[in-house]
């Protein structure tokens, strides 16, 4: 399973004056659920369509499956698109839609109705054939532009937002079958999404865009736990933000905010000591309200609670530390303070493996 | 019961808005017809003269009478004619304007709209200067060699059908065009991608999303030369006339109201007929847009 599915070397791509993708590398193995993950605008649109061939490229190059091709056009590749809106063409019925892709393959008939039959019933949507997408749930439709796609047995199945459009409950519910469907049929799925929830939780591999490049690349996991620059830290999880700047004694790393106190901290990158404009990064879950008997983690300080909302089984507060005057916000379960009010006492910590310092953009 | 006139009200301040449009065809449009009904009623006397009756004797003289059926059928050919040749080309200008883009988009759609700029009269005058014998076709013919004396291509059916074509196309282009952008180019992006060439693409998807334009723009040509009046008198002979061209020389020429208001009664009905059946016949084509 570790062949390369789908490899893009120096990919770039212009219109006009503007740089959509530029320099892109990236390599997405055989079977796995590759996440393009970026704002709007980034660019990964666009670089979804290079990799499906509605687009071409500027410069650099595309390989699918060991082949090179980069130059050709999209109704010759093995690639298939899921669309945002989905995109069923909207004159022909559920079995018509499916049927597309083998038709125009020259597929027999009797193999076009068994592809179809199987797909549906994936799908669980047996008995649908005759429906026109208009008589569709977008639940129903995201399906069939799935099943659509799938019906080529595309070497990539490429997925341009595709829960993007659905309510809440249905797309958390989607997510899963997404997995699932995954793991049973055990292709190659590239995933664009702004959604970092829907990446964390669905991706096997995650690349960060910013605009126009790849910040990172790794494991959800690892992209959470350690991100490799601010816009990471920032884009991916929520997370509270320090502005001052760092020096290093012996071997332990110092935080000094614009406000004036000094935390324990590390760095990802050696160059963040020179820097003036240092940005200090610590996850909400990272940050405990500590009892008076509890061991004290590198970072403490008094603190009262400025602020509070109830999450449901967590709370969020918003505490203010007592030196300096810097909000934080923190996430607790609810059985963790006995009393929640406004200008409550409280000591906070967090450990100097929490606190990561970046350099400023 | 105060809550249910509440309801009505709400219900009815949504109409407040339509009522100038509504004034309009009821002074504009209703109740000129109404009089044309009641003078098609009415029997005609010598000299102008009209009786104020009820019968249905001009309906069943133009029935019985073979030259006005006769007029009646050549008038739906020409207009068949028309929609027959404004389709094809109109098509191709449409989807040449959809598919352009920007500043070649612009200039396009306005060399489409420039005849419209004309009046049609003037424009058909224009039209008898091209197509005479000593117009610059007739030129152009000899110069090359294919015609070795000067041509006369006015005043035949040809002529009739080339005006009346001329006069639809950006009728027909700007209604097929508004269809065509409706249609999401995605649905263009998923058939080339999973292996559609362009022509496959336009045979399976474009045509038949466009089709409710071209039946909404087919049948306005067909009905705009049903009911032709300037370009069959200016550019055909007697022969060529259609029924509206009929109905005005009985009122004007021969001073029977009430058998030239029957005719305009009969074109009237023609033309709501033809459309009825086109509701009917394509309500297919119109039901996958309802998302």
């Amino acid at each position: 399973m570790n062949t390369i599915a789908v490899k893009l070397k120096n990919l770039t791509k212009q219109f006009g004056d503007v740089t959509a993708l530029d320099d892109i590398n990236l390599e997405v193995k055989d079977g796995d659920f590759y996440f393009l993950l970026g704002p709007s605008g980034c660019g990964k649109t666009t670089l979804l369509k290079v990799i499906a061939g509605l687009e071409l490229p500027t410069k650099g190059s595309v390989t699918i499956a060991g082949k090179d091709v980069t130059m050709l056009p999209a109704n010759h590749r093995n690639t298939a698109t899921v669309f945002q809106e989905w995109a069923l063409f909207p004159h022909m019925n559920v079995y018509d839609n499916i049927a597309f892709g083998l038709r125009m393959m020259k597929v027999s008939r009797a193999e076009v109705k068994k592809k179809v039959s199987e797909l549906l019933d994936l799908f669980r949507m047996t008995g649908f054939e005759k429906r026109f997408p208009f008589q569709l749930s977008g639940g129903q439709q995201q399906r069939i532009a799935m099943a659509r796609a799938l019906a080529i047995e595309p070497d990539v199945l490429l997925l341009d937002e595709p829960l993007s459009n659905l309510d809440l409950t249905l797309r958390q519910q989607m997510r899963v079958e997404l997995v699932r469907l995954h793991k049973e049929i055990q292709k190659t799925f590239i995933y664009v999404t702004h959604d970092q929830t829907e990446a964390l939780s669905m991706a096997t591999q995650i690349a960060v865009m910013g605009v126009g490049e790849i910040e990172q690349i790794d494991t959800p996991e690892q992209i959470y736990k350690h991100p490799v620059n601010e816009y990471v830290a920032k884009f991916i999880g929520e997370a509270n933000e320090l502005h001052g700047s760092v020096q290093k004694t012996d071997s332990r790393v110092i935080f000094k905010t614009d406000s004036g106190i000094k935390l324990h901290a590390t760095i990802k990158n050696e160059d963040t000591l020179n820097s003036n404009k240092v940005v200090c990064i610590i996850r909400p879950e990272h940050i405990k309200i500590l009892s008076e008997s509890a061991p004290k983690p590198a970072n403490y300080f008094e603190a009262t609670i400025d602020n509070y909302s109830y999450l449901g089984k967590q709370i969020r507060l918003w505490v203010k530390l007592n030196p300096s005057g810097d909000i934080l916000f923190v996430d607790i379960f609810a059985e963790e303070l006995d009393e929640v009010r406004r200008g409550k006492p409280l000591t906070v910590g967090f450990d100097s493996m929490h606190t990561i310092c970046f350099e400023g953009n | 019961m105060d809550n249910l006139r509440n309801i009505n009200f709400n219900r009815l301040k949504y109409l407040i808005p339509a009522i100038p449009l509504v004034l309009f065809v009821i002074i504009f449009f209703l109740l000129p017809q109404i009089a044309m009904v009641e003078f098609s009623l009415d029997e005609s006397l010598a000299f102008g003269k009209i009786k104020d009756t009820f019968t249905f004797t001009n309906y069943i003289k133009f029935f019985t009478d073979k030259f006005y059926m006769k007029v009646l059928f050549k008038s739906f050919l020409l207009g068949l004619a028309v929609a027959l040749v404004t389709i094809p080309f109109g098509y191709v200008l449409a989807y040449a304007l959809w598919k352009s883009e920007g500043k070649k988009r612009k200039i396009l759609y306005i060399c489409i709209l420039f005849p419209l700029f004309t009046n049609l009269v003037v424009r058909l005058y224009g039209w008898r200067i091209m197509l005479s014998s000593a117009g610059p076709i007739s030129w152009f013919l000899q110069a090359v060699g294919i015609a070795d004396q000067p041509v006369n291509m006015l005043y035949n059916w040809p002529a009739v059908v080339l005006g009346l074509f001329v006069e639809s196309v950006p009728y027909f282009v700007l209604i097929l065009f508004s269809v065509l952008t409706l249609i999401n180019p995605r649905y263009l992006d998923v058939a080339y991608d999973l292996g559609a060439s362009s022509i496959k693409t336009f045979i399976k998807v474009t045509w038949p999303l466009s089709l409710p334009g071209v039946v909404a723009g087919g049948i306005l040509t067909y009905i705009w030369s049903f009911g032709a009046y300037a370009t069959p008198t200016i550019l055909g002979q007697e022969r060529h006339w259609t029924l509206a061209v009929h109905a005005e020389r009985q009122i004007l020429s021969l001073r029977d109201w009430p058998y030239g208001s029957a005719m305009g009664i009969i074109i009237l009905f023609f033309t709501l007929l033809i459309m009825y059946v086109q509701s009917r016949l394509f309500k297919g084509a119109q039901t996958f847009r309802r998302n």
